[in-house]
């Protein structure tokens, strides 16, 4: 489910997806190897003479690893970090996102129809390399939500802060 | 100069093409062992090339595909040149094969222990060992922390007993009180709400006090007590966690007493809860985490190791792919490079088998094949040489035998060679004509096949058995052949006698016969010349013997008359009379024959001195009624015609005059007697004619004038048998002939040296030609043409 909402001059989106970690990622985690999870938004406005045209492209970022001394999970995106008793507390960071400021209403146009996507995705690229290359070729490694579409306008109430 | 700079670099650009080329080449191998060696390199992890490791990995499949392009078109192109059994395609494709096959089996033989020695040893890398006691030391860290955890929760308990008969007035000072006196590092009360009601803390630089996180929250809210060791983040940027400080916090509820329940029961206190914090030391906690760290690279490399092993698998087996395509390529390469010298070699000797002796040119390097070369040139250079001597050697054969061959058919004797079975081999013109036999349809075949030739056939065999049965130590033999050729019953009057003189011998090579050499000459007019010699002298003879008996028979008949006819009677004196009358007349007779012998003779010397040809014709025709000046006959009761043709151009000769007027008397009697013989209606007709002729040739290549003199009659002609013996003496077809006439004639001509010819005319009759080489010079006197004393009667 996605929600892009304008608050205070600013458009947020609210995302909340099923995202399955099990198994073997699950295993690994536990033993410690450190995950990455990326959300990927695209907003574009639709052209019917050409191709659509990009506005938005955002990349949010979490890593997810577990301390086995102390047996607590840690959220970390950015400068930000959480410790978390399990690892499903540790995923509903990444499955439930709130309020990620994608930009500045202002920066878009009222009443132009943005058609948008977003995924949530494991973020193989940051992985140590071995697993990179197990990642090329085993499944287990390739989790990632489809794309999810959404459409919003801004209204001129909304672009004013 | 452009023109010439133009020239240059037009010879210049293959060398420039191949240059170019080799540089490319150079630089393309060069990028790809670069790229080969980055992606070795980016395997090892600590490279700053391992993000890369996509790029390089693709770069490289794009590489070894590029290649696999290359080495098949190539192989392709050499398997259809060994299809179509080119020449040196089947050594190239085995030199490319085995410097291939030594290429790659080393290169496979090192990748397969490279990857079995590889994953043997990542796999050795991991083991239980090594698992369990990375796994017993994190153990003992959490053991630590954990028996630390139970003491701080039993304080922790303290706290909450000895606070819960607090008030929360009264909070603050007994927290501290409690804290110092268990020495922990902070404490708190708050209420479940979060709100803080008494803090101490030992460090007073940390005046904030730390309160739970939410999570703690909503596990106090579940399970009413926290007890957790917790990461303190020191630096919130490192994500090296070894450097993160370990704390333990603990939370429990303050059970109040009872004494401090409110009476007023309407409303339920907040929950106090009481939360310690004690950090531990640096140098437990960062072991600790470097047990966890160790723990969670091991694993992680534990976890990866198929991906390790794929890694170094796929660069090897890359890597071995990209050598294994280069050595092919470098063999197929070296193959052709090493075999070309050779294709051109072998294109040279075809080439010179086709005739083309050009040199090759030599190979740059100073090598065997350039010496191969320079052989093979040398070689070609002295075979061109032979050849062209051969050929010389054979115009100049061909020449010769030209030259010999026309020598040969220019010779009047004739020539015959037989090979050893006796076919006739060889035979010139003059063989032909002295035979009158067509030899060319015998050539290879014995003499006997020509029909006519079989006499002397037979004569030549017999000549060369006898020659052998004899020994003789001469090469050669000789001998006269008396034949009549073609004189057979089909032949009928071609037939004619022949007199040859032949010579053969039995031509010998190297001890070895090859066969027959026979010679002949037409001896017929020798022997015809020999006779009228003979018979000259025998003629002369008889008159002197005959002669000087004559006048006594005669005198002494004429006395006998005389004397005796006065003494006898009438009638025996005219019978005496009548004998010596007969006595006397043909003493007489006699005398004139002898006469004529003598004539025959001896010929008197001639008188040379410019005669004119023309005026002597005319003066003997006048004899025959014939008027030279009108060229008309008067008398028209001959019994034939005469034609007369003489030339006025015609020249003086130096002659004799009365011996050329005899001549021409002697030819025009034959021929009017010829004519006269003349069986049919025609009438007779006598021709004379005289015209300038060339005849011979001098030295500087003028031909010489000559005057012709011709006497032709349209009578029966001569037969064979009179034709070859003419101008023999006594030879003669007339019934009162004495056979002289032609054999004075000749005898004066010859002594004019000049040429007489008799042939029958192809139509009909004779014809006599006298050619009379000697031309008057201009100090010769007048011509004496009209001069000169007849001599004599002359008779044919």
């Amino acid at each position: 489910m996605v929600a892009p909402v304008v608050r205070a001059g600013q458009l947020y989106l609210d995302v909340d997806a099923e995202l399955d970690v099990a198994g073997d990622l699950r295993d690994i985690a536990q033993k410690g190897v450190p995950l990455y999870f990326a959300a990927d938004v695209d907003i574009v406005r639709r052209r019917w003479w050409w191709f659509d045209k990009p506005v938005l492209q955002a990349q949010m970022g979490w890593r997810i690893v577990y301390n086995a001394l102390t047996r607590q999970w840690r959220v970390s995106s950015g400068d930000l970090w959480l410790n978390e008793a399990s690892f499903d507390d540790a995923m509903a960071h990444v499955r439930h996102i709130r309020s990620w400021a994608l930009a500045e209403a202002a920066a878009l146009e009222d009443s132009v129809d943005y058609r948008g996507r977003v995924r949530i995705r494991l973020d193989t690229s940051r992985l140590a390399r071995p697993f990179q290359i197990d990642a090329l070729n085993s499944s287990a490694w390739s989790l990632a939500t489809p794309w999810k579409d959404f459409s919003f306008s801004i209204s001129e109430d909304d672009s004013r802060p | 100069m452009e023109r010439f700079l133009f020239f240059d670099l037009r010879r210049r650009l293959p060398a420039l093409t191949r240059w170019a080329s080799r540089i490319v080449l150079l630089i393309v191998a060069g990028s790809a062992l670069a790229l080969l060696a980055m992606l070795v390199w980016s395997t090892g992890n600590a490279s700053r090339y391992a993000r890369q490791y996509d790029v390089l990995l693709v770069l490289n499949g794009i590489l070894a595909v590029a290649l696999l392009f290359w080495v098949t078109a190539v192989s392709w192109r050499l398997a259809r040149q060994v299809r179509r059994r080119q020449f040196g395609a089947r050594l190239t494709a085995r030199f490319a094969l085995f410097f291939t096959l030594i290429g790659i089996l080393p290169g496979a033989l090192i990748y397969i222990l490279s990857v079995q020695f590889m994953s043997r040893s990542i796999e050795s890398w991991f083991n239980v060992r090594v698992d369990s006691a990375l796994e017993a030391g994190l153990n003992l860290g959490r053991t630590a922390l954990d028996s630390q955890l139970a003491d701080l929760s039993s304080r922790a308990h303290e706290f909450a007993l000895q606070l819960g008969q607090a008030s929360d007035l009264e909070m603050p000072l007994l927290l501290t009180q409690l804290r110092e006196a268990t020495a922990v590092a902070e404490a708190m009360v708050f209420t479940s709400n979060g709100r803080m009601i008494a803090f101490s803390s030992a460090e007073f630089a940390h005046l904030l006090p730390d309160p739970p996180p939410q999570a703690v929250m909503n596990q106090l809210r579940v399970s009413h007590a926290y007890a957790a060791a917790e990461a303190e983040e020191i630096d919130a940027l490192a994500e090296d966690e070894a450097l993160t400080g370990l704390r333990l916090r603990v939370v429990r509820p303050i059970t109040p007493s009872e004494r401090l329940t409110p009476t007023l029961g309407s409303t339920a206190p907040d929950t106090r809860w009481v939360q310690l914090i004690e950090p531990i030391p640096d140098a437990v906690a960062r072991n600790a985490n470097h047990v966890q760290q160790g723990f969670r690279d091991y694993q992680e490399l534990a976890l990866s190791r198929l991906g390790l092993r794929k890694l170094y698998g796929i660069t090897l087996t890359l890597a071995l792919i990209l050598a294994v395509f280069a050595a092919i390529l470098a063999a197929l390469s070296v193959s052709r490079r090493l075999v070309r010298p050779l294709l051109r070699l072998a294109a040279g000797t075809q080439a010179v088998g086709v005739g083309d002796y050009r040199p090759l040119p030599e190979s740059p390097d100073d090598d065997e094949i350039r010496q191969l070369t320079r052989s093979f040139n040398a070689m070609t250079r002295q075979l061109d040489e032979a050849r062209r001597m051969v050929e010389s050697n054979r115009r100049q054969l061909e020449r010769s035998n030209v030259y010999l061959e026309s020598v040969l058919s220019h010779l009047s004797s004739g020539v015959l060679v037989f090979d050893e079975g006796f076919r006739v081999n060889m035979f010139n013109e003059g063989a032909q004509s002295i035979l009158q036999l067509d030899l060319r349809q015998v050539k290879g075949r014995p003499l006997e096949m020509v029909e006519g030739a079989l006499p002397l056939a037979q004569r030549i065999r017999d000549a060369f058995a006898e020659h052998e049965a004899v020994g003789s130590e001469r090469p050669y033999w000789q001998q006269q052949f008396e034949l009549d050729i073609g004189d057979g019953p089909a032949q009928g009057e071609r037939g004619h006698h022949l007199t040859l003189l032949a010579r053969g011998t039995h031509l010998q090579v190297d001890e070895r016969g090859t066969g027959y050499l026979v010679v002949f000459d037409d001896i017929s007019e020798v022997i015809s010349a020999n006779r009228a010699v003979a018979w000259g002298e025998v003629a002369r003879r008889l008159a002197h013997e005959i002669k000087n008996p004559l006048t006594p028979i005669q005198l002494s008949a004429e006395r006998l008359a005389m004397k005796l006819v006065d003494r006898l009677d009438e009638d025996d004196a005219a019978m005496l009379l009548r004998s010596t009358n007969t006595i006397v007349n043909q003493v007489a007779s006699l005398k004139s024959m002898v006469d004529d012998f003598r004539e025959y003779a001896r010929t008197p010397p001639a008188q040379m001195q410019a005669v004119d040809m023309n005026a002597l014709v005319a003066d003997v025709l006048s004899l025959y009624g014939w008027d030279p000046v009108d060229g008309m006959l008067h008398e028209h009761g001959r019994e034939f015609d005469l034609e007369v043709d003489l030339d006025p151009d015609i020249p003086l000769i130096r002659g004799d005059p009365t011996q050329l007027r005899q001549v021409i008397h002697n030819l025009v009697v034959n021929a009017c007697d010829a004519a006269g013989q003349q069986a049919d209606e025609t009438r007779a007709a006598v021709c004379v004619s005289t015209r300038l002729a060339s005849a011979g040739s001098n030295g500087n290549g003028e031909r010489p004038l000559a005057v012709r003199l011709t006497v032709s009659d349209n009578g029966p002609g001569f037969s064979p048998q009179v034709l070859a013996r003419v101008f023999e003496p006594y030879v003669t077809t007339k019934p009162a002939g004495t056979g002289l006439g032609l054999a004075i004639v000749k005898k004066i001509i010859e002594e004019h040296d000049g040429r007489i010819d008799v042939a029958n005319r192809r139509d009909a009759g004779a014809r006599v030609s006298i050619l009379l080489t000697r031309l008057a010079d201009a100090a010769d006197p007048d011509p004496a043409g009209e001069g000169g004393p007849e001599t004599g009667r002359l008779e044919t």
